[in-house]
């Protein structure tokens, strides 16, 4: 039987179990928690929007999306939402998903920390942006209704969310800081590393071989 | 070596790529014009030597308009530049009755021409902008670059006191919408030519969700 929350129904097909298991498995109480919200508040911002939307694809694409902070998927030298979406690329891969479906997912979770570009393409890349932005910072909390709002948080409430998402991508990315240049997760080293300092891009440009 | 140079300047000379030059000539400065030329061949000839299936003609498109977004001509009030160069490409492209996923992968190309350790898993000439970009912009690449072609390419289309006034010509294209920055590379040039701009740190922005956690 299937589990219904603020009216969004959460897929439950061998696909969306399979992932809610590896995500049980591999991921955090917190970013369990996390995750599954990010699925309902990005559906809901889409329901809000009047969107299309692949909710079976879209709960794939939230429930990945912090994959690579965890042990288990994380590399060396990727950026972490690279790790994520290679996760769910083979995941659905092996699982028969076509190639060009699977591709949306690895767009979705490779770019939800992209300022602006998500929102130009396809409703599943922009709702897990959207769900995480909502989540993460109270983005477009305007578009989910209170008591919407209050349902999701009762099914899966924010535990010390706060504190714990900042430790878990401290945790996460803390071990590779250079795959965070460019992207907003340096304001997260910046404060959790001592010692870590952001590289500025116009020293990249004055230290170009390339001479005038 | 010789007939390998000679292929290295060959621009795409299709209708479509013509027109692409015009446009980048009109509303663009020397300096653009110059880079987005150089990003080009810089790409296709890394393209080459990594055995890439590209399509030049599209990887020109992308590079010709990858920094209009910076013109007054293209420039929004509140998109990334990078958008604003990607719609571009996506109305002129369209124009043309060129299909949607060609025209996909050309807008890809754009908004993504300067977020880091993305690009290289998607399409090839998405993959090859960033790094026609990054060689000219960074330098990213330079001893794996053959210097003959280097040296050919900024011959034909110079690097004239390129780096002060690219980082010029780069802040005066977003100077009015610093808040698209946060987040990119791009913030580093405002933090330093827009003195007392001060950007959001995320763990600010968590703090001050009005999302708060649950009893």
């Amino acid at each position: 039987m299937s589990e219904i929350v603020a009216g969004i129904r959460v897929p439950d097909s061998k696909l969306a179990r399979e992932a809610t298991e590896l995500l049980r498995e591999h991921g955090t109480p917190l970013l369990f928690a996390h995750s599954l919200r990010v699925f309902l508040f990005g559906a809901l911002r889409g329901r809000h929007r009047g969107l299309q939307v692949d909710h079976e694809l879209l709960y794939v694409g939230a429930l990945f999306h912090d994959f690579g902070l965890t042990l288990k998927y994380r590399s060396r030298n990727h950026r972490f939402e690279v790790d994520g979406a290679n996760a769910a690329r083979d995941f659905l891969r092996a699982n028969g998903i076509d190639a060009s479906v699977a591709g949306v997912v690895w767009d979705a979770i490779a770019l939800h920390t992209t300022p602006e570009i998500p929102w130009h393409k396809r409703p599943e890349i922009a709702l897990v942006t959207g769900g995480v932005e909502a989540d993460v910072l109270g983005d477009g909390l305007d578009e989910i209704a209170e008591e919407d709002r209050a349902s999701v948080l009762t099914a899966y409430p924010r535990v010390d969310f706060k504190r714990g998402i900042i430790q878990a991508f401290a945790d996460g990315f803390g071990y590779r800081p250079e795959t965070t240049f460019g992207t907003m997760n340096t304001d997260i080293l910046e404060r959790t590393h001592p010692g870590f300092r952001r590289t500025n891009f116009c020293d990249l440009i004055a230290a170009n071989p390339l001479g005038d | 070596m010789a007939a390998n140079t000679a292929s290295a300047l060959v621009i795409p000379d299709s209708l479509l790529a013509k027109e692409a030059t015009e446009i980048l000539r009109e509303y663009s400065t020397d300096l653009l014009f110059n880079h987005s030329i150089r990003v080009y061949l810089f790409a296709a000839e890394q393209g080459r030597q990594q055995k890439l299936r590209f399509d030049a003609e599209l990887l020109y498109v992308a590079a010709a308009f990858h920094d209009l977004g910076l013109t007054k001509r293209f420039s929004s009030q509140n998109e990334r530049f990078e958008v604003d160069g990607a719609n571009a490409a996506r109305q002129f492209l369209t124009a043309h009755n060129v299909p949607e996923e060609q025209v996909q992968i050309v807008w890809q190309a754009i908004a993504l021409h300067t977020t880091p350790g993305i690009t290289h898993h998607m399409r090839p000439e998405v993959a090859l902008l960033y790094l026609g970009v990054g060689l000219d912009v960074l330098g990213k690449g330079f001893d794996q670059f053959p210097s003959e072609v280097r040296d050919e390419i900024v011959a034909r289309y110079p690097r004239k006191r390129f780096k002060e006034d690219f980082i010029q010509a780069y802040f005066r294209g977003f100077a009015h919408k610093p808040g698209t920055t946060y987040g990119t590379v791009n913030a580093g040039v405002i933090e330093r030519y827009l003195p007392g701009y001060k950007f959001p740190n995320a763990c600010d922005l968590i703090a001050a969700s009005p999302f708060p956690d649950s009893e």
